[in-house]
């Protein structure tokens, strides 16, 4: 029986054959009877590595349960299909926090190895992946393994950040860390320019754990490149509160598509603006406001109308300096296909540990974009090109609709990668970059 | 739990179904003491430890085949071990086929023991436990499926009317002794049970919030209860269609 798979780009909404094991036993089954199979979790994926047209979906978020949890050294073990939100829920109360996180809870522990997630400490932190001590994989070959970071053959590399290509993950380890709060001390500074960004991002990096910022990407001329700047600390007044995920907002129904035009965004993104104006200075604000805003309405995607968005989410070398960024920004705020949100921050040196990891040590910007059909992909192209000409790459969690060129130059591990593939697994991602 | 003082368990029979493991969460959220049945030592097993981190302060397994009808009471008294039961959950159940059990009789009696004899001898054993406590409360998971016999699910239905009225009358029975029953009728319920079916819209429940819906039974409500509300109108309706009506349908 299907049920309704759409990314969270909602460029696809499809009926498709689903499973929902409960217990590992029941996905053993499923990883051996059925396939070939795409295991999924809360379908976070903005693109399309979390679907497989036609094949049947492992909806993994009934494996949801902690298997072990130390509450003194903050070593955590938990099944796969586990959200963050879940599991923050049972660690911050004993103080300790995730090492990293993304911009929603709303994702499982197995996504988020699968995509090898980053958060808002990166440039310290570096990525989930750093932290996972160990984790099983079940491939459709009826093999198990238990993979550590010290693990020789290429399958741990391999598999973190491996878009679930290499197996179904069946649990995961990780190492917490602790915290001094579940709140955050919080300082928030506005920029002019992306020379003003820089300036900060590197005046930030040894004081601050947690930075990011919002460009307001409507603007060009002299505006060009204004934002926002946050960055943060931990807490230390020992009060550890854990959210509440019972009174989000929902949206309910799609936007029409007239709310999407040019000058929604704008005020959109204007009272976005004030909003963050407002906070200039310095402040306290919980973990969940602070690392997941968007959390709070339940389907945000749905903002975009019926015909969803896109997400581009580029990394470019720090050695190629802010000018991609500019041009980048210089090329939406001409197009005028507005973007609700654009991100920009700055990646450490810390080096991801998958064959297909996202970061490396340069910018990151992400722009949504509503989907109009080939005009919004043309502009893609020219995105493109400016990620090419500096050697950066395209996020693929992100990802509907990156050219395979740009894939392979960008992920010069791919042919490595594809040693430890399981082809027991299918997602449209891989059969878009690898059939 | 708090509203019986001492710390007695919380007993969940048919503990690894979807819908008892998160009214186990909310009990391991609440710190309270559980005590799990069922028959997969693997299922119970993972269980356990997940209901541990999430702040339960003592989980015990005991695996049992729960449809097996005989020494029930001795069994019962065997795990409580003395302790008191603050809660009895009965969630164990099966939905059949309907088809098979009327072409087959002893598949016909394996689904009426499952679904009402062995939980009949639970619930009349855990009520005897609660009326010596004066305290506690016995929770029956039933369904809606008892409220008009229909050619689909009739010998599942009849069962869950029987139970539904056992543990009706065990309330009352109960209310002269400081303790209590409820027995639950849900509607459509998106678990394990109804995979295969397309549970799309607003009557069906997630298992997450049916389980939840059990625990908040359990604390606040007697007797014999729709989950969630809005089934009593819809069963209401569904009763009152004329006989010769409602046989021209193909539920």
């Amino acid at each position: 029986m299907g049920s309704k798979i759409e990314p969270w780009g909602r460029l696809t909404q499809r009926d498709e054959p689903t499973l929902h094991p409960r217990f590992q036993s029941d996905v053993l089954r499923a990883v051996n009877d059925e396939g070939p199979l795409l295991p999924r979790g809360l379908g976070r994926s903005y693109g399309d590595v979390g679907t497989a047209a036609g094949q049947p979906h492992l909806q993994m978020t009934d494996l949801d349960r902690v298997i072990s949890f130390d509450r003194e050294t903050g070593r955590f073990r938990a099944e796969a299909g586990m959200s963050l939100s879940d599991m923050l829920k049972v660690v911050v109360p004993h103080g300790f926090f995730l090492p990293t996180t993304p911009g929603s809870r709303f994702v499982t522990l197995g996504g988020a190895v699968a995509n090898d997630v980053h958060g808002k400490n990166h440039h310290g932190a570096g990525t989930l992946g750093c932290h996972v001590t160990a984790l099983e994989l079940a491939r459709t070959d009826g093999t198990r393994h238990l993979l550590t970071p010290q693990d020789e053959s290429g399958l741990f590399a391999a598999t973190i950040g491996g878009l679930g290509l290499t197996g179904v993950i069946l649990w995961v380890e990780l190492q917490l860390v602790k915290v001094g709060s579940s709140w955050l001390d919080t300082e928030t500074l506005s920029f002019d320019n992306l020379n003003e960004f820089m300036d900060l991002a590197e005046s930030s990096d040894g004081l601050f754990e947690h930075t990011v910022s919002w460009i307001d990407c409507l603007a060009s001329g002299k505006n060009l490149g204004r934002g926002i700047f946050s960055r943060a600390n931990w807490s230390d007044d020992g009060q550890y509160k854990p959210h509440d995920d019972s009174s989000l907002l929902r949206m309910p129904i799609d936007l029409p598509g007239f709310a999407l035009n040019g000058l929604s965004v704008r005020m959109f993104n204007t009272a976005y603006h004030a909003g963050q104006m407002r906070k200039l200075g310095q402040g306290r604000e919980h973990y969940a406001p602070f690392f997941y805003p968007l959390d709070a309405i339940g389907q945000w995607n749905r903002m975009y109308g019926s015909k969803g968005f896109f997400q581009y989410q580029s990394v470019t070398p720090m050695a190629a300096g802010v000018e991609p960024v500019r041009e980048m920004l210089d090329l939406t705020s001409s197009s005028g296909q507005g973007s609700f949100l654009a991100v920009l921050k700055t990646f450490g040196n810390v080096s991801s540990p998958g064959l297909l990891s996202f970061p490396f040590e340069g910018l990151t910007l992400a722009l949504d974009f509503p989907n109009k059909g080939e005009q919004t992909l043309k502009l893609f192209d020219r995105l493109d090109s400016i990620v090419t000409a500096v050697g950066g790459r395209i996020y693929p969690a992100k990802d509907a609709r990156m050219p395979r060129a740009l894939f392979t130059q960008g992920y010069p591990d791919k042919e490595k990668f594809l040693t430890h593939r399981d082809p027991g697994i299918a997602s449209d991602f891989a059969e878009r970059m690898f059939e | 739990m708090t509203d019986h003082g001492t710390k007695g368990w919380a007993l969940i029979l048919g503990a690894a179904s979807a819908m008892a493991e998160h009214a186990g969460r909310v009990h391991a959220a609440r710190g309270d003491r559980l005590l799990l049945a069922g028959r997969s030592p693997e299922k119970l097993k993972a269980i356990e430890a997940d209901l541990l981190a999430r702040g339960a302060s003592e989980v015990k397994t005991v695996i049992a085949d729960l449809s097996e009808t005989s020494d029930i009471a001795g069994r019962l008294l065997d795990w409580l071990d003395g302790a008191s039961l603050e809660r009895c959950y009965i969630f164990f159940g099966v939905l059949g086929d309907q088809s098979q059990a009327e072409a087959d009789l002893a598949a016909a009696h394996d689904l009426m023991n499952v679904n009402y004899t062995a939980p009949s001898l639970w619930s009349l054993a855990a009520a005897n436990v609660l009326e010596k406590q004066r305290a506690g409360a016995l929770v029956a998971i039933t369904s809606v499926a008892g409220d008009r016999g229909r050619m689909s699910n009739a010998i599942y239905g009849s069962a869950k009317a029987g139970l539904s009225t056992l543990v009706q009358g065990i309330d009352h029975r109960l209310a002269k002794h400081g303790a209590k029953a409820v027995g639950i009728k849900f509607g459509f319920v998106i678990s394990p049970m109804t995979e295969g079916m397309n549970r799309s819209g607003f009557l069906w429940t997630p298992a997450e919030k049916a389980g939840q819906l059990c625990v908040a039974a359990g604390d606040k409500a007697r007797g014999l209860i729709y989950a969630p509300f809005f089934w009593r109108f819809i069963m209401l309706i569904i009763r009152l269609v004329p006989t010769f009506v409602f046989n021209k349908t193909k539920l």
